[in-house]
């Protein structure tokens, strides 16, 4: 019995030793791209209904806008399905790092998914923001929509001038959000402003957008002589530059 | 009988001459040049009806999206929408195709 007893002992001392080791063991280093951590929020989105649905993407954005009323049993079953796309993306915008990896070397036809998935969860983001300030949760809204304002950067990141456009849309809504939350009681400004005012004047370094813009279509007529391959009009993009900055000041205004 | 045979012996096989018809050795030389501009369309047809088909034009979606996105914003985002939907489409949404392999996913 004693025998028994004692090599039962042992069996258990080892495996709780094992357990124990297993826990100190070190966690493996992590990814610091914060690329690859959008791609798994990508992967479990659930995209919003189609045009025809009700829930229209026309109606999500005058929603998340506060042009329209909330709706919590059209729009929170919505948010809930993409709870867990939500967090990986706010947790993700808080990393330094962002490369797409994209293929340069495509020119025009490096693809673009990423930018359309980004919208799309850009969008719920905002929306997301909305819910919890019709909740009267103001300073869990900015937390939100700061996050939206730092994945619009990261989706920006290394991309030709589609890729600051579409960043653009998404960093929009997000950002005259947070000039109306700085305007409600209690709402700690300090976090947003520091954020709005750490962006480029224009929002986006459409300089290096428009250099890549060029490359692209460089390549194109290279790849594909006697094809049409215009630059885009100058004036058009220097048009949304400056709306870009003259939103950037505005916040900044409703901020101090 | 051995003088007729010795007769006979004389005679040698000859190519008889073209019959005198002037009319149809005017008409030789256009209708071997008939015969082979025929077999000429022949082939013609031939290689240009298995030849493939003109590559299709190459579409500069990257631009045309650009320029979507700086002239109709609207059009732009509504585009991006969609690309959003085929683009690593769940796989567990209600009628999708891929909904019976994703059971219990």
């Amino acid at each position: 019995m004693k025998r028994v007893l004692a090599v039962s002992m042992i069996v258990l001392s080892l495996t709780v030793a094992r357990a124990d080791a297993q826990a100190l063991l070190p966690l493996p280093l992590t990814s610091t791209n914060a690329a690859l951590r959008y791609w798994m929020a990508f992967a479990v989105m659930k995209d919003p209904p189609g045009a025809t649905s009700v829930v229209s993407v026309e109606l999500l954005d005058r929603v998340a806008a506060g042009t329209a009323p909330w709706d919590e049993a059209k729009f929170g079953r919505l948010l809930d399905d993409n709870r867990e796309a939500l967090d990986i993306m706010r947790r993700a915008s808080r990393l330094t790092t962002c490369d797409w990896g994209l293929e340069y070397e495509l020119g025009s036809f490096t693809p673009i998914e990423h930018l359309a998935k980004g919208r799309v969860l850009g969008r719920l983001n905002a929306l997301d923001g909305r819910r919890a300030a019709v909740k009267g949760q103001w300073n869990q809204a900015v937390g939100i929509w700061l996050a939206g304002v730092r994945f619009s950067q990261h989706l920006a990141r290394g991309g030709s001038l589609i890729a600051v456009l579409s960043a653009h849309a998404v960093l929009r809504p997000s950002l005259d959000a947070l000039a109306v939350a700085a305007g409600q009681k209690g709402v700690d400004r300090t976090e947003m402003f520091l954020v709005i005012r750490a962006l480029p004047e224009a929002e986006f370094d459409w300089d290096a957008a428009m250099k890549r813009e060029t490359e692209s279509v460089a390549i194109y007529r290279r790849d594909h002589p006697g094809a049409k391959a215009e630059m885009v009009n100058p004036v058009k993009v220097n048009q949304s530059r400056e709306g870009a900055r003259a939103e950037r000041t505005r916040a900044l205004a409703a901020m101090q | 009988m051995d003088e007729f045979e010795s007769r006979l012996r004389e005679f040698r096989p000859r190519r008889p001459s073209a019959i005198p018809d002037t009319r149809l050795q005017l008409l030789r030389g256009p209708i071997w040049l008939a015969t082979a501009a025929g077999i000429a369309a022949v082939m013609l047809i031939a290689t240009w009806l298995r030849a493939p088909p003109p590559p299709p034009a190459v579409i500069n979606v990257g631009a045309a999206l650009t320029e979507l996105a700086l002239e109709h914003p609207e059009k732009f985002d509504a585009a991006l929408t969609e690309i959003s939907r085929t683009a690593l489409p769940d796989v567990t949404a209600r009628g999708g195709a891929l909904e019976p392999l994703a059971k219990g996913f």
